[in-house]
């Protein structure tokens, strides 16, 4: 039975309603008095000096009413990377040199549309064209030629951490069987349904409001405030609904810049829109990776040790590149238990438009690597591939030095469950029928400990007020991307309250009225935001419990409840007032003053990675066409422990949404990116899976109580992604015989019609 | 991307529209539905025309209609009328199924039969069908009319035989005889009503003995334009039609087909492929005669 009124129940989005009737206001659909377009002038060269820029002509262009450069004074740096400015290495706007194709390089503001990109081509850019490195090998030659002068072998050494722990060496040398593998994956792109966008309005003298498509609102501040020389609170930042964010929108854009700085000199609102083919060419993508994994199990299929060797294409600036690389040999000591373990991560600058964070940080790159290779081991020691994973995954209480102490693990049960749900056992066993079946394991951290940008405020915050007639305002700078969070967090604080879904308005998405919240990154919503709002709510209820108490005229024995749209003597109902009664309580007693609770969460002393970890475990079933050579995933299963599941029609979403793009990185999607050049900007020749690819789709929910999350939550936004691509390949492994080393698998890899390629 | 300014002309006949065109020549491009031709004015690949003559002021060029032992399909009928025209299905449900598996519905709601042929693209779904059917087009000029085969108005990739003033007003193709069938197998690894990596049309008809009397196959995708496969004709002709007969057939387009590799597949999967769906189109339409 549910303990809960409001918490475990599919509680529709409240958001619903405007996004599905079309009247959600998205940054694009705002429009101001006088608002002026912007558009950007982008680098043709992967590599490039800048001899001259000359924007007179532009200038002159009836319509046009300002043009910026890199020259102008804009030059600060733009980054996240407050704590480790040695990787703040990207300017609004090029001002000496090009390092991708795409780079932006001027902006202009006009009266509209057309007139801008009129403008556009009239800026003269001298450019001197460079050699540039395109592959992670011609990067790393020795005297490659360098992206950034300081850095030899295009290899930036404080984003090249090593970790290890325990004695990999002393691990392999105990080992009964010891295999080293090297994998293969290829840039893919977030594909948002919305694109990138920025209306910005200048309000002299030194105040900037902006509404973005970010996911960071806070960060966005405080980097545009940097650039354009404001005070950090003299920027205002709105986010409007997000059409999708899968990791990619944590980071600013040179539209946030040039909006803010273009209007600053026109003194007019500036909207720059992004079109698809800057989406595509210059709006980040996930880093592409080679891995080596060395791995060494006993007889019986006890692993013993791990060592990982991760090169990232990281293009040509940073982005939120280092914490991909370094998660990226995280993801391997968090699902299964090693005694032994060593990483090097080397994320590589190339002259490729830049990569960034991507829905699993390095997750998908790390997972596939790991959970092919799990099943290499199980074949070469004749063992089912799901004994060798259950004798190995870590359980609830384990201590991760990478991580600290695992508070909740359902691994087993979800392997439990979704081999019997799959029929495991009793698949047909032998290979090359072209139906084939595998089960692989994720885990991915819930929320980020990390402090890059020095913030003095806690990393997540919240304030709810309460009214008389029983309703409440939430105000939270939690990043709803679509993931849900505003419906999330509603659910939390009605829930501590004893109020229904329906009694709280949610206003969010404004730094100049919310508390700080870091944003929606590192699957950190529900853990950090719904802290920091059931800590309000606490709060809140505290006071009303202060209130109502004498009137109810209650002694040390009793205690009080929220309940029901009622604070009362707890089992009693009649004991009590109304929930508005006992706000109108403390309304009077502080003379009038707002009625409001205020809570925080900072994961003090909780980990060094993340307070806990989400796990999940996936079945892919498929057919290969054996003349053909395509896949088709015929049903995708899933089990996932997100902790106690605050709405599970959400999480549903989330793990179709995954099996989704999932199913494109293992079949179908990559950016083809030829000497800097994208080939396939557009979604004709970028293949992702539309409806029709979809597969038969099972998504279960192992019940496990974190307790560290709110109610017991953990994450369900990035963790179900990770194990989609090597739950469809081992299964095409186990259809035709093809093991796949490298995605995306192509039909003609299947049937064996590529020269270079071989499984 | 942005298109370049243009002047938009709007006759409302024909006769004008045609000397429209001759009057401003290769600087004019012909507007039907629009879903290529604007698509390729954003391309600064393209050329781009001064003038778009556009061809929706202009009436009785929406038809389908069955005309003696003919059916007659009107230029700038859309693509989503083709795929759901019960006269085309009842006759050849096959090339309303060619025009129900391209792009999407909004493209089908927009694009027509002759805009698909026009633009000339080497994976245009509508002419290897057609062209297995021995469809020909009705063509308009100031200088009077003709009809050609559409097997021979393509020219080139993008590329079409239309002279300068000339505008196709007109799709006709013979019913089906006896023992006669069409299949068209288009294929794209993803499922979605993607841009064809391969198409096949083949047109059978079997004599009174089960053997296949004439037969008409046609590659699309796999060279500059839609192509004929006579020597895989030439193995069914004259033949009882089976599993390996048809495979033969298929291993023979495989040499008649010059596939290019491109980002959506490669010349040599192509080639596998055109031997594959090859030999799948042959039975299904042979499937369809003796059913």
């Amino acid at each position: 039975m549910n303990k809960f009124s409001v918490i475990g129940q599919s509680v529709p989005r409240i958001d619903g309603w405007a996004k599905a009737t079309g009247s959600a206001m998205y940054t694009d659909d705002l429009s101001l008095p006088g608002m002026l377009i912007g558009k950007l002038l982008r680098s043709p060269h992967a590599h490039a000096r800048i001899l001259s820029i000359d924007v007179s002509k532009a200038l002159a262009l009836p319509g046009v009413k300002a043009v910026i450069t890199g020259n102008d004074p804009v030059t600060n740096k733009t980054t996240h990377w407050r704590m480790r400015p040695q990787l703040a290495d990207m300017a609004a706007l090029a001002s000496d040199r090009v390092r991708f194709l795409g780079e932006e390089v001027a902006a202009v503001a006009a009266v509209d549309e057309d007139t801008a990109i009129e403008a556009l081509s009239l800026i003269k850019v001298e450019y001197e064209p460079l050699p540039g490195v395109f592959t992670i090998e011609e990067a790393i030659a020795e005297n490659a030629p360098r992206v950034h002068d300081e850095f030899d072998r295009n290899i930036n050494p404080s984003v090249s951490l090593p970790v290890s722990y325990g004695d990999v060496e002393k691990g392999f040398a105990e080992s009964f069987h010891v295999r080293t593998d090297k994998f293969s994956t290829p840039t893919v792109i977030h594909a948002y349904m919305e694109p990138h966008s920025a209306l910005a309005s200048y309000e002299p003298p030194g105040k900037l409001t902006l509404w973005a498509s970010t996911a960071t609102p806070y960060y966005l501040k405080g980097d545009v405030a940097q650039v354009m020389g404001l005070r950090e609170s003299d920027v205002r930042v709105i986010k409007p609904y997000l059409g999708g964010n899968f990791g990619g929108r944590n980071v600013p854009f040179a539209l946030d810049f040039c909006a803010g700085l273009l209007s600053m000199r026109s003194g007019k609102p500036v909207k720059i829109t992004y079109d698809r083919k800057e989406e595509f060419n210059a709006a980040g993508r996930r880093h592409a990776a080679r891995l080596e994994l060395k791995t060494g199990v006993s007889k019986e299929g006890i692993l013993l040790a791990k060592e990982i060797s991760v090169y990232l294409d990281g293009g040509a600036y940073n982005g939120f590149g280092p914490t991909v690389t370094f998660l990226s040999g995280l993801y391997h000591t968090v699902v299964y238990r090693l005694p032994n373990y060593k990483f090097n991560g080397y994320r590589v600058y190339t002259n490729n438009p830049i990569a960034i964070g991507m829905r699993g940080f390095c997750g998908p790159q790390a997972h596939f690597a790991a959970e092919t290779q799990m099943d290499m081991i199980a074949e070469d020691l004749g063992m089912d591939p799901v004994e060798l994973r259950l004798k190995n995954v870590i359980k609830t209480g384990e201590i991760v030095p990478t991580v600290g102490v695992i508070k909740s693990c359902g691994l087993t049960e979800a392997l439990n469950k979704v081999s019997s749900a799959v029929n495991w056992s009793g698949r047909p066993k032998e290979k090359g029928t072209g139906k084939g079946m595998a089960i692989t394991c994720f885990g991915q951290m819930s929320g980020a400990n990390f402090n890059f940008y020095n913030t003095p405020y806690a990393y997540s915050g919240a304030e709810i007020r309460a009214y008389p007639d029983g309703t409440l305002t939430l105000f939270s700078l939690a990043a709803d991307v679509g993931q849900g969070s505003d419906t999330l967090l509603c659910q939390i604080a009605a829930e501590e309250l004893g109020l229904k879904i329906g009694d709280v308005r949610f206003i969010g998405n404004d730094t100049a009225v919310d508390p700080v919240d870091l944003g929606a990154y590192s699957s950190r919503q529900t853990m950090f935001s719904g802290n920091a709002v059931l800590a309000a709510a606490r709060d809140l209820k505290q006071q009303l419990f202060e209130a109502a108490s004498p009137k109810l005229e209650t002694s040390v024995i009793h205690e009080l409840e929220a309940r029901d749209g009622r604070i009362q003597v707890k089992g009693s109902a009649k004991r009590g007032m109304t929930f508005g009664e006992a706000v109108m309580c403390v309304l009077r007693a502080k003379g009038g003053k707002e009625v409001s609770g205020f809570g925080t969460y900072t994961p003090r002393g909780k980990g060094t990675a993340t307070p806990a970890v989400g796990y999940g475990v996936a079945a892919a079933e498929v057919e290969v066409n054996k003349e053909t050579g395509v896949t088709r995933v015929t049903r995708f299963t899933m089990a996932h422990d997100c902790g106690t599941n605050i709405n599970p029609m959400a999480v549903e979403g989330q793990v179709y949404g995954s099996i989704q793009m999932g199913l494109g990185y293992a079949l179908s999607e990559k950016l083809i990116i030829d000497k800097g050049r994208v080939m396939n900007a557009n979604f004709l020749d970028y293949k992702m899976p539309s409806t029709l690819d979809m597969p038969e789709m099972v998504s279960f929910a192992i019940d496990t109580v974190d307790p560290e999350g709110p109610f017991g939550a953990k994450e369900s936004g990035e963790g179900p992604i990770n194990c989609v691509a090597p739950a469809i390949t081992n299964a095409v492994y186990n259809a035709v015989g093809f093991r796949v080393m490298e995605l995306p698998v192509r039909p003609d890899d299947i049937l064996g019609l590529r020269k270079d390629k071989k499984g | 991307m942005r298109i370049t300014k243009f002047e938009y002309l709007t006759p409302s006949s024909l006769e004008e529209a045609c000397l429209v065109l001759q009057q401003h020549g290769s600087q004019a491009a012909v507007l039907a539905g629009g879903t290529d031709l604007l698509v390729k004015m954003k391309n600064p690949r393209h050329s781009h025309p001064q003038y778009v003559v556009s061809l929706k002021n202009i009436q009785g060029l929406e038809y389908i209609r069955r005309d003696k032992d003919m059916l007659r399909i009107g230029a700038l009928t859309k693509l989503d009328a083709v795929a759901n025209s019960e006269v085309i299905k009842t006759a050849y449900s096959s090339l309303a199924f060619a025009a129900d598996n391209m792009a999407t519905p909004q493209i089908r709601n927009i694009g027509t039969i002759a805009g698909n042929l026009c633009n000339a693209a080497r994976s245009a779904d509508m002419a290897p069908p057609l062209m297995a059917l021995e469809a020909l087009l009705n063509i308009v000029s100031p200088q009077g009319t003709r009809t050609i085969p559409v097997d021979s108005f393509f020219a080139g990739q993008g590329k079409n035989t239309l002279r300068s003033g000339e505008i196709v007003t007109e799709v006709v193709i013979p019913l089906p005889p006896a023992r006669f069938a069409l299949w068209y197998q288009k294929f794209s690894p993803r499922s979605a009503r993607d841009i064809a990596a391969v198409g096949v049309a083949v047109a059978l008809r079997l004599d009174s003995g089960g053997k296949c009397e004439k037969c008409r196959i046609f590659l699309g995708a796999v060279a500059d334009t839609p192509i004929r496969a006579p020597l895989s004709e030439a193995v069914i002709t004259g033949n009882k039609i089976d599993e390996v007969l048809a495979a033969a057939a298929g291993k023979q387009a495989v040499s008649e087909c010059r596939p290019i590799d491109d980002n959506r597949a490669t010349a040599d999967y192509r080639r596998h492929i055109v031997g594959v769906v090859t030999k799948d189109a042959i039975l299904e339409a042979y499937r369809g005669v003796v059913a």
